[in-house]
């Protein structure tokens, strides 16, 4: 018997709206769609997660072009990233839902840009691609190579529970992030989960889960930046404290370390080590357009 | 790949070819300013090869038992900021303390109670209206989010109309276990009894003994006569089966190479990689510190060695003996899901003993890695391709442009801080904050 059923006729086509402007931009980096597998424990047959069947993790996969997006670094540690070669390295970390980063990447003179297929689809989304992107730190950012890494949106999370939980040094210099959900979103969770899909995970990051899942105070010695928009969606204003971009509000993009509302990204106290970038105020954009800001602000 | 490839670049020699490199041709073309920095920096660098040299590479995490203070030098570094470039600088500035310690103050709740859920009052969509006083909220929360072996569980549901408690004509809620693919298993009936401010309940955990992992709770409610709104609510439980070790009670301290080491007592059942986490009061209760271990741990493992690092309790002028609190922990499962096994915290705060403050050590951290990654940040100085961060934000003002400057923002600097009443930010939200039309 299921215990949510997904009633999106109680809701109607108000929810519907914004559930399609908020969540419908498709996952493009990879087999599946939205809902898609992932790589993680799945190696050599189908992909793993609560859609897992959707794509797959064997070496046919190739072959037949349906490899799950996180295939390659996974199951064969093929990142982009040359190990300990005195390289430089940006790597792009998307948001939930997402399977990449599936937009323009920095170009930054000396430095390659790599986009970090991360899935973050399913209801182990957060575990998963902080798994991936420990594959990715791995072979990047050790030894003789130095990295700055670029997340977004649900991508903070996924950058901070594998900070917390490593005991790896990374040479990483800083982290940037745009419209971070580290703080978790009203959106998400339990009243608007099921509207909210198209992918499970988008419901796995309400505030008392995302901030609970990781001790955001311990970024293992890395400095995180943040910026955020408060060009929000109609209906967000009615559901999420504060400013907005439609999907976080600023108690989130700006890494307060508690739940308030607040129009200044410089709102204190912070999770040590992360501090507000170039503005208080934010930015007058909305989630999706603040994706690439924190690039565009560095002439990258 | 937009980024541009360094295909074309020429590979970096490692070693004294190196540094007559950048004596013989950067120096130029950065001008007498950056020269001065260089040689600043050369000279922290030369200094770091010869630490290392002497103290050899320690990368990876030691065994607990032989896990030393953190390495220190006499570091001159920050003293010379104006001379350093800035990538450098603003390097150096965030790393005065190693990784995983930090200052803790009042102010970080998150830290100083862990484990809080952070549910508001949520509108009900059907009910939005210009008229606050016709719109229903519900809170539906419990009072941890995670749980393990057989703490109770005691859910709360609240409903308002306004800021009236609305009569539920129906109450219908249950628990149902939830693993990597979903909803798994029967859902348990649980029952609301009115309380003071609204509706508890508590759910048996020994019911879920056979589940390590979520636990999704319902609750679907009848606010008006044939309306319904349905809640969820997500906890994390890890039944007594699944508890990875044990905090044994006993804790220790001692001061080593100028900073204070804390033993831990524990009992290892399940090996691997743990997260161990613990607060530091000075003896008036005063935050000062955190402090974690990230590392593996066996089991023959005794103690869990979390340091807090001198400079850091001599920055805040602490005073001993200190308090030990919040003592938590969980087995790391990378990849897997549920991605951790959760201990029982220790309760309680222990006393350490007595350490005068000018026995801590005022030195900065530095070890192999850090100044590997000052290494390589002047090689990016020296080819011309030094990313320096972003400025920050600052309140009513232009950015500053690193974390020294001197209006940073307030409770983000590892600076000392007077008391915990001035430090003690606006209250956690509590109320009804979820106004409609707000923005």
């Amino acid at each position: 018997m299921p215990v949510r059923p997904r009633n999106r006729a109680v809701l109607g086509a108000l929810l519907l709206t914004f559930s399609l402007a908020l969540f419908s931009t498709p996952a493009l980096a990879g087999v599946g769609g939205d809902d898609a597998g992932t790589c993680v424990n799945a190696c050599g047959g189908y992909g793993g997660g609560n859609n897992g069947n959707s794509c797959y993790c064997d070496a046919s996969c190739t072959t037949y072009g349906d490899c799950c997006a996180d295939y390659q670094p996974v199951c064969n540690g093929n990142t982009g990233c040359n190990p300990n070669s005195g390289s430089r390295y940006i790597l792009h970390l998307g948001g939930m839902c997402s399977q990449g980063w599936n937009d323009a990447m920095a170009n930054a003179s000396g430095y390659t840009s790599i986009d970090v297929k991360a899935v973050q689809t399913n209801h182990s989304g957060l575990a998963d691609a902080s798994h991936t992107m420990g594959v990715y730190l791995d072979q990047c950012c050790t030894g003789s190579n130095l990295c700055y890494v670029i997340n977004y949106s649900g991508g903070d999370a996924v950058m901070g529970h594998r900070l917390a939980n490593t005991n790896t040094n990374y040479n990483i210099n800083w982290v940037g992030t745009s419209a971070g959900a580290g703080g978790g979103s009203a959106l998400s969770g339990n009243l608007l989960a099921d509207v909210f899909g198209p992918c499970d995970y988008a419901g796995h990051l309400g505030r008392s889960e995302v901030r609970n899942a990781y001790n955001h105070n311990d970024t293992n010695g890395e400095t995180v930046y943040h910026i955020g928009g408060y060009d929000g969606w109609w209906y967000s204003s009615w559901l999420l404290p504060g400013e907005d971009d439609g999907a976080v509000a600023y108690h989130s993009a700006g890494a307060v370390n508690y739940v308030t509302g607040t129009s200044s990204m410089c709102k204190s106290p912070k999770w040590s080590n992360h501090y507000a970038a170039w503005t208080c105020t934010g930015y007058n954009e909305d989630h999706y357009e603040m994706k690439d800001r924190f690039i565009q602000n560095l002439g990258w | 790949m937009a980024g541009a490839p360094d295909d074309e670049e020429e590979p970096v020699e490692r070693g004294s070819s190196r540094v007559r490199r950048f004596a013989r041709g950067s120096l130029g073309a950065l001008g007498l300013f950056a020269g001065v920095a260089l040689l600043a920096t050369f000279g922290l660098i030369a200094w770091g090869l010869a630490w290392l040299a002497e103290r050899g590479s320690h990368e990876g995490a030691p065994p607990p038992e032989a896990a030393g203070p953190a390495q220190t030098v006499a570091i001159a570094s920050l003293a010379d900021a104006d001379t350093l470039p800035p990538s450098v600088r603003r390097y150096l500035e965030n790393t005065v303390y190693p990784p995983n310690v930090g200052r803790l103050t009042a102010a970080q709740q998150d830290l100083v109670h862990p484990n809080r859920r952070f549910e508001d009052y949520r509108p009900i969509p059907e009910t939005f209206s210009q008229n606050a006083d016709e719109i229903v909220t519900v809170r539906l929360t419990c009072d941890h989010y995670y749980y393990e072996g057989d703490d109770p569980i005691e859910v709360s549901l609240e409903v308002l109309r306004g800021n009236t408690p609305v009569e539920l004509l129906s109450l219908d809620a249950g628990a149902t276990r939830e693993g990597r693919a979903g909803l798994e298993g029967n859902r348990t009936p649980l029952r609301f009894t009115p309380g003071e401010d609204g509706w508890l309940a508590s759910l048996d955990p020994t019911r879920f003994a056979d589940h390590h992992g979520p636990i999704l709770v319902d609750a679907r409610i009848e606010y008006a006569p044939g309306t319904f709104h349905e809640e969820t609510l997500r906890l994390f439980f890890t039944p007594a089966g699944r508890i990875p070790a044990r905090f044994t009670s006993e804790v220790d301290d001692a001061l080593v190479n100028g900073h204070l080491l804390v033993r831990i007592g524990i009992e290892v059942d399940q090996p691997g990689q743990y997260r161990i986490d613990a607060n530091l009061y000075d003896r008036n209760d005063r935050p000062i510190a955190f402090g974690a271990y990230k590392g593996e741990l066996s089991r023959s493992d005794r103690t869990v060695p979390i340091e807090f690092f001198g400079r850091l309790l001599r920055d805040a002028g602490a005073r001993s003996p200190f308090r030990i609190g919040e003592i938590r922990g969980y087995r790391f499962l990378d990849g897997a899901y549920p991605d951790r096994e959760r201990m029982a915290a220790l309760p309680g705060r222990y006393v350490t003993r007595d350490h005068p403050l000018d026995a801590f050590s005022a030195d900065e951290f530095m070890d192999a890695h850090k100044a590997n990654m000052i290494e390589l940040l002047m090689e990016d100085v020296a080819r011309g391709i030094a990313i320096e961060a972003p400025p920050i934000a600052r309140p009513g003002g232009d950015p500053v442009p690193g974390p020294a400057g001197d209006a940073a923002p307030e409770g983000t600097q590892p600076t000392p801080t007077p008391s915990p009443e001035a430090t003690t930010p606006n209250a956690p939200s509590t109320g009804a904050s979820a106004s409609p039309g707000r923005t």
